[in-house]
């Protein structure tokens, strides 16, 4: 016999984080329920030493145990009358006087006759019965597995919850069921039964009314609110729910978990860490997972350093997230630290892997590592390229935080899916390396993240995906690829990827459909390619349909990245329209959420009005780190500069981008300078070293321009054909092409002036009907969208 | 020379924070050095000035003995009439400890006044038209007589805690006296409560203790409310009233009632203790205090120490205390040991000591606050006084809870913290809502290293008290042990915001804050803890070292100097105190104030270690004077001014510098502790 250790007996003293682990709270229908099991044992066994004559058979008991379960898992009382009727039910089909045995039990309760007693008799277990020839024939003979009593079955674990409940129930707390069950019977109804409102067997809502209850529905809400926001509960009963949980069941702190994750999305750090706090210094005590050192000491709690490895790691997040980086750091270094000294190999991984996250984010406003300015100075087109890619980043945090997050979820338990982890471990810091070399404008093909990745989230598939991690990080994969296209141009590609995420998210029975950040960062992405090729009315109606996905009020996090998406888009729209005021607008709402994008945009405006000087500063103040920001920063300033005819500078700023645009591996990024620079030469009246620039662009820019960019291209070549008196209709028809449905009124007026100049009596094609039509369209635009032409080019 | 700090703006910022400092020094001189008696009297403006709170301290003239006990006698006839068995108890005590001149004074007036009174209620009360009006026509008359043994029979039931059978009774003469009416709201309060804290203690038994709904309790409200009795003349209605409202955790109503009873009758010191429980800050209790003015005698200044005490504002609370002692009320136990307790908590332990010796005395058997006694003597390490006490305590009472904890601490200090942990445990099971016991648990497992179960216990002292600053010290601590400062952080942060103007925890939150680079922050904690009135002297020392850490010598040097003006006599300072002097003498020299240099180095030469380093400083700057000197004379006979100079300022004292390094820096590492 192994000495019982001598300390401090922690049981006696932490006790009450033992009382209801178990425990399956009474009502006056469980009881009945209880009732009617042993009135079928009576049946079935036979009363005493007296064995049943007439044992049921498969059929019997399969009706039998239908009608108990249905009862057992009904989440709401029933009354008498009603459990009568049921009784009855199971009468006509097993005979044997269920019924009349039940209700004569329950009522000698309800009279007072009898004491409630929720024991099987002793005789139930210590009578020798002889086997009696009939029972052993019967269950030979079936063979069946559906035993009353077997230690794996629901019911089993039923009916000892239910004894154990009772047993822990003081005396006040009997009297008081013996009460409200004599209330029960006589009424017959439940409505004239008070609920039961002190003791262990309070009445609570279904959900948390015990233990285990409680556990699973923290664990749902934690997996909803960071997967699908839309079938959590709203936040303020889950947290008037973790109120109850925290006062009636001492022993479930992993509450205190959900209410972190609840106040971050309330945006409400102090109040996430306290909670935070809570959870992980209570854990510092758990009920001891090996039963043989609870025989062996006779003690159930068992100190555990889970804690000191994990709070820090997800107190690191928790900075993270709300921008505390440096603090973050500090934290998963401790994380780190402690992970050595107590040699778990996972949780260094994790910790390992969260500080290479937030070191990525933390080496500069890594948010605005965009994609690039391809657009002159009027020409805003891409915004989604940009924006998207920061959005990514951005997201590369969040979402990666957030699918980290199911973690958590092993921390309550265990940490038994060892593999699942691992995998899921390995896939996420590759991926880190590759957004980290995407950041930096350097990849080598334009889908090597999604095969990179791939890879890892292969491996996810293969095994049981039980916490969604598989589905979660190929969605924030494709995310990034999506983005990652969009970065690189390739718009109607990144349309179809965006789509298929969108399209295959459906609801599974292990995981509920995703309302990630992955999947608003898609969705966000899927609106800016649609934008980039002109389609705005589809892009309003996706961003419309994402906004009803992600209110801000649910995930802020997710709504932030569909508000800065619908600005940017209805700025291009408006700006094209030259609804300038609506522009500043727009701009106002975007100035905090991405500082690059608004810098870019506002300087562009204010070029636009006239502000020149203003422009160009807010553009040189900026500091920007990212390589595609300080792309586009210098092409935007070359833009600028080149309108108000300032070549020279505007040549060094375009060298400058030249610089950046070879080391990087945008697929888009040299023909954006590129063109830039042949239609800055041809502002200077250089239309033949323009062309010569031009010409060799034609296939990039059919493959990667958005429509801005074509339809300034095009008109460049024309222009410059026509300079050189070379026939440029087709490049005129192809620019008209892009610009179809008024969508950007100044081009097409130039286009007309063009149109003139070349049907005119002078022109290379004198046609006066054609130079008469071109003329009278100018002034119909002009009416429409007053404004002159200027900004064209460059 | 010693204002010659330098002309960067920088060095005038630091210039800034130097006087700050200086003030504080000259400030905080008016507080005794730790470990001293007090013997100088601290101005409140000082008081406040420290502690960031200010209350009116108005001093108040000498109290009437004979109002005084007039005072005590109408609550102790009022308490023993409605069997207040507390608050009788707390009276009489102050009765029984009646200062002698006061005594001689009223005493015939008291045995007149009391026996009136006392034959006025029960008798004419009873008699009176109004109650023999409630006999409907038709009852069964029942003689006075009998209502009057009923009615004492209810009040012996109450003694015995059969509150039920109590109200039974009275129900019989509720009409019939207003005594009674008001007894028989006060035995169903009793009757709830008790059934209330057994269901709870049963709980307990079964290890499933929840704070059970109150019903019971708004039942009894709305039925007072319902009858008016609140606007009822007898004012202790409102007082029951309010003990419901408490219950029912109606605290802002509460605190109404108590606060309108005190001021129908500021004599009523049972709503006064009420409302120290209730009051949510000092401010608030001071302003209703003034605007009872002087209606009220003592009580008001009494209930000031509780509040005080209860915000951590322990100087303000002994001085409210020993004013109160000023003016008349010497010898009282519970005022002495009021102001042992307050000096605990201000870890000034041999003031707590003496003063509960005192008490002890006096009144050997009274137990109140004896547990800090038991605190105190364990960090005085005091083994004879803390056994003595544990044992004669164990005789005598070996089941209140202070005892447990006498005893618990006794074990403590022999290092038997299994024994101790049993004994707090026992202590937390007669008074479970104490936080102190859960924070002293958690020390105890810290000493047995179970940081978990440790980690478990502080928090349960935080569940049960959010303010209590040190279960998040405790937790702080803990993990700080684990090398995890900034995980720390968090607690320590929380700790300094339950009682911002402690030293220790500031100086605490600085380490951290030095541990994690975060050397501005560091710079305010250290900063602040001094100002506050460094307790452990550790502040000034540890802004020196983080100052010389960064290698910002002249701060450090600033902070250096300082630290000798306050603790160049305290003994048990002198490794910190030498190494100073050392580095503030090698300090000037290096900057060539030679006068600072030489006085420092001066100082060197009265402590063993380091004369050594005084008489090389004294070469060295002797051997620079000398070289000037033959400059000077060089100068004289002849040379070019502007050559010499040069030579003097650039290239004369520089080898001498790096020499002065190389050898400072030696000094250092044998000076390092």
């Amino acid at each position: 016999m192994p000495l019982v250790k001598t300390g401090p007996n922690l049981d006696a003293i932490f006790n009450h984080q033992l009382t209801n682990v178990t425990g399956e709270p009474l009502t006056p229908t469980k009881i009945s329920i209880f009732y009617l099991v042993r009135t079928l044992f009576h049946a079935h066994f036979g009363v005493g030493a007296v064995p049943s004559l007439k044992p049921f058979n498969k059929a019997e008991k399969t009706k039998a145990f239908s009608i108990l379960y249905g009862l057992i898992l009904s989440d709401s009382e029933i009354s008498y009358d009603d459990f009568r009727r049921v009784v009855r039910m199971l009468d006509n089909d097993l005979g044997r006087c269920i019924y009349y045995n039940f209700i004569c039990s329950i009522e000698k309760l309800a009279y007072g006759d009898e004491q409630i007693e929720m024991l099987f008799e002793n005789a139930f277990y210590t009578a020798k019965r002889p086997t009696h020839i009939k029972v052993f024939k019967q269950e030979q003979a079936d063979q069946d597995n559906l035993t009353f009593m077997s230690n794996n079955s629901f019911m089993y674990t039923w009916i000892k919850r239910v004894m154990m409940q009772y047993t822990r129930t003081s005396q006040e707390g009997m009297f008081i069921i013996t009460e409200r069950f004599r209330d029960w019977v006589l009424s017959g109804n439940i409505e004239n039964v008070s609920p039961i409102n002190q003791g262990i067997n309070m009445t609570l809502p279904f959900e948390i009314n015990c233990s285990v209850r409680a556990r699973k529905w923290i664990d749902d809400q934690l997996r909803f609110i960071q997967f699908c926001q839309s079938k959590a509960m709203p936040h303020e009963t889950i947290l008037d729910l973790c109120d109850i949980i925290s006062k009636r069941h001492r022993d479930v702190f992993e509450v205190n978990l959900l209410k972190t994750v609840v106040h971050i999305q309330l945006k409400n750090p102090p109040e996430a860490m306290k909670s935070l706090k809570v959870f992980f210094d209570l854990s510092m005590l758990q009920i001891t997972d090996s039963a043989r050192q609870a025989l062996n000491t006779l003690k159930l709690m068992s100190p555990s350093q889970i804690a000191l490895r994990y709070g820090p790691v997800l107190q690191g997040r928790l900075h993270r997230i709300f921008g505390d980086r440096k603090c973050a750091s500090e934290l998963f270094s401790e994380s780190i630290q402690q992970s050595q000294v107590n040699v778990d190999d996972m949780c260094n991984r994790i910790a390992n892997l969260e500080l290479t996250i937030n070191e990525v984010l933390m080496s500069g406003p890594i948010l605005e590592r965009l994609p690039s300015d391809r657009t002159k100075a009027k020409k805003q087109d891409d915004y989604g390229n940009e924006t998207n890619e920061r959005r990514v980043l951005q997201n590369t945090i969040h979402a990666a935080a957030n699918i980290n997050i199911p973690n958590i979820r092993a921390l309550q338990k265990d940490f038994n899916e060892d593999y699942d982890l691992h995998t899921f471990l390995v896939s996420m810091s590759k991926f880190m390396l590759c957004i980290e070399d995407m950041m930096d404008g350097k990849y080598f093909k334009y889908n090597s993240t999604a095969e990179y990745v791939c890879v890892g989230f292969n491996h996810l598939r293969l095994i049981y995906d039980s916490q969604n991690k598989g589905r979660a990080i190929e969605d924030f994969a494709n995310a990034i690829m999506s983005s990652g296209l969009i970065q690189s141009g390739m718009y109607n590609q990144a349309r179809r990827a965006a789509e298929e995420i969108l399209m295959t998210n459906c609801t599974t029975p292990s995981c509920p459909k995703l309302e990630t950040e992955s999947q608003a960062v898609s969705g966000v992405n899927l609106a800016y390619s649609l934008a980039s090729i002109g389609d705005y009315d589809n892009a309003f109606k996706t961003i419309n349909s994402l906004n009803t996905l992600f209110p801000e009020q649910l995930s802020w996090i997710s709504a932030r990245h569909v508000k800065i998406c619908f600005q940017l888009i209805q700025f291009e729209r408006d700006f094209l329209l030259n609804r300038y005021t609506a522009c500043s607008d727009h701009l106002k709402e975007i100035g905090s959420l991405a500082p690059l994008e608004y810098t870019l945009r506002k300087s562009l405006l204010l070029a636009v009005t006239g502000k020149l000087s203003e422009a160009v500063n807010l553009l040189k103040e900026y500091k920007c780190v990212d390589v595609r920001g300080l792309l586009r920063i210098h092409m935007q300033l070359a833009t600028i500069e080149a309108a108000y005819g300032r070549f020279d500078v505007s040549e060094y700023h375009l060298e400058e981008a030249g610089n950046i645009a070879v080391n990087t591996h945008f697929q888009d990024a040299r023909f954006l300078v590129t063109r830039r620079f042949g239609s800055m030469i041809l502002g200077r009246n250089m239309p033949e070293e323009a062309f010569k620039v031009l010409m060799p662009l034609y296939p990039n820019v059919e493959r990667f321009g958005t429509f801005i960019e074509k339809a300034i291209y095009f008109m460049s070549v024309a222009r410059c054909l026509r300079l050189l008196k070379k026939d440029p209709r087709i490049f005129l028809k192809k620019c008209k092409l892009q610009i179809l449905n008024d969508r950007w009124p100044s081009m097409e007026k130039l286009l007309c002036s063009e149109l003139t100049i070349l049907h005119h009596k002078t022109g290379m094609f004198p046609d006066e009907n054609k130079a008469t039509w071109a003329m009278e369209r100018f002034g119909k635009i002009e009416v429409d969208f007053p404004g002159p032409c200027v900004w064209i080019f460059i | 020379m010693s204002d010659d700090w330098g002309t960067a703006a920088a060095a005038e910022r630091s210039m800034s924070r130097l006087t700050l400092i200086q003030q504080a020094a000259a400030r905080s001189g008016a507080l005794p050095a730790p470990g001293q008696f007090r013997n100088s009297k601290l101005s409140p403006f000082e008081v406040s000035q420290m502690s960031g709170v200010s209350i009116s301290m108005v001093e108040r003239g000498n109290i009437n003995g004979r109002d005084f006990t007039r005072e005590l006698e109408w609550l102790l006839q009022e308490t023993t009439e409605r069997c207040f068995l507390d608050a009788e108890m707390w009276t009489g005590e102050i009765l029984a400890y009646l200062p002698n001149e006061w005594c001689e004074g009223s005493q015939p007036d008291i045995w007149n006044t009391s026996v009136k009174v006392f034959a006025n209620d029960s008798t004419e009360s009873m008699t009176s038209p109004t109650s023999s009006a409630a006999n409907m026509p038709g009852d069964v008359v029942v003689p006075k007589a009998k209502y009057a043994y009923s009615s004492r029979f209810a009040r012996s039931l109450i003694k015995n805690k059969d509150f039920r059978r109590a109200a039974s009774f009275l129900e019989k003469t509720v009409n019939e006296n207003r005594v009674d009416h008001f007894l028989y709201y006060r035995c169903l309060f009793l009757a709830y409560y008790q059934e209330h804290l057994e269901n709870d203690s049963e709980g307990v038994e079964r290890k499933t203790s929840f704070a059970e709904e109150k019903s019971p309790f708004s039942i009894l409200h709305q039925r007072m409310t319902d009858e008016k009795l609140r606007e009822n003349d007898d004012v202790w209605f409102e007082y029951l009233m309010g003990l419901i409202e408490v219950q029912l955790g109606l605290k802002v109503e509460a605190e109404k009632s108590f606060k309108n009873v005190i001021t129908r009758e500021p004599r009523h010191w049972p709503a006064w203790e009420g409302l120290t429980l209730l009051i949510s800050d000092i401010e608030d209790a001071d302003n209703f205090v003034i605007q009872l003015d002087s209606r009220s005698l003592w009580m008001s200044d009494w209930f000031m120490v509780l509040v005080l005490q209860r915000f951590h504002q322990h100087s303000m609370a002994i001085q409210k205390a020993e004013q109160l002692v000023q003016r008349g009320m010497t010898g009282i136990p519970m005022i002495i040991t009021k102001i042992a307790a307050c000096s605990n908590a201000r870890h000034d332990h041999d003031q707590a000591i003496a003063n509960f010796e005192d008490v002890r005395e006096m009144d050997p058997y009274r137990l109140t606050d004896l547990h800090l006694l038991s605190d105190s003597l364990y960090i005085r390490n005091d083994q004879k006084k803390l056994s003595a006490l544990a044992m004669e305590l164990y005789k005598v009472h070996k089941f209140r809870w202070e005892t447990c904890c006498v005893v618990a601490n006794y074990h403590a200090m022999r290092r038997d913290s299994e024994h101790a942990i049993k004994f707090f445990q026992r202590a937390l099971r007669l008074n479970p809502g104490f936080a102190a016991l859960w924070v002293l648990i958690g020390h105890e497992f810290m000493e047995m290293k179970n940081n978990a179960a440790a980690c478990v216990s502080y928090r349960r002292a935080i569940e049960i008290d959010p303010a209590d600053h040190r279960g998040w010290y405790g937790l702080g601590q803990m993990y700080d042990i684990m090398k995890m400062p900034a995980y720390s952080l968090y607690y320590y942060q929380e700790a300094q915001k339950c009682k911002p103007h402690d030293s220790r925890l500031l100086v605490a939150l600085g380490e951290v804050y030095t541990k994690l680079n975060r050397i501005e922050d560091a710079e305010k904690c250290f900063t602040g803890a001094y100002l506050f009135g460094d307790v452990e002297g550790n502040a000034l020392w540890n802004l020196a070292k983080l100052h010389e850490n960064q290698k910002d010598h002249k701060k450090a040097a600033q902070a250096f100097e300082v630290f000798l003006v306050v603790y160049e006599l305290v003994t048990s300072a002198e490794e910190k105190v030498i190494y100073s002097v050392a580095f503030l003498a090698n300090h000037f020299f290096k900057t060539e104030e030679f006068d600072k240099a030489q006085e420092f180095a001066t100082k060197c030469m009265a402590y063993e270690s380091i004369c050594q380093e005084g008489n090389r400083l004294f070469r060295e700057i002797a051997k620079i004077h000398q070289r000037e000197a033959e400059l000077d004379e060089a100068e004289r006979i002849g040379y070019a001014q502007r050559a010499a100079a040069e030579a003097a300022a650039g290239g004369a004292p520089a080898p001498q510098e790096e020499l002065g390094e190389e050898e400072m820096s030696e000094g250092e590492d044998e000076l390092t502790f």
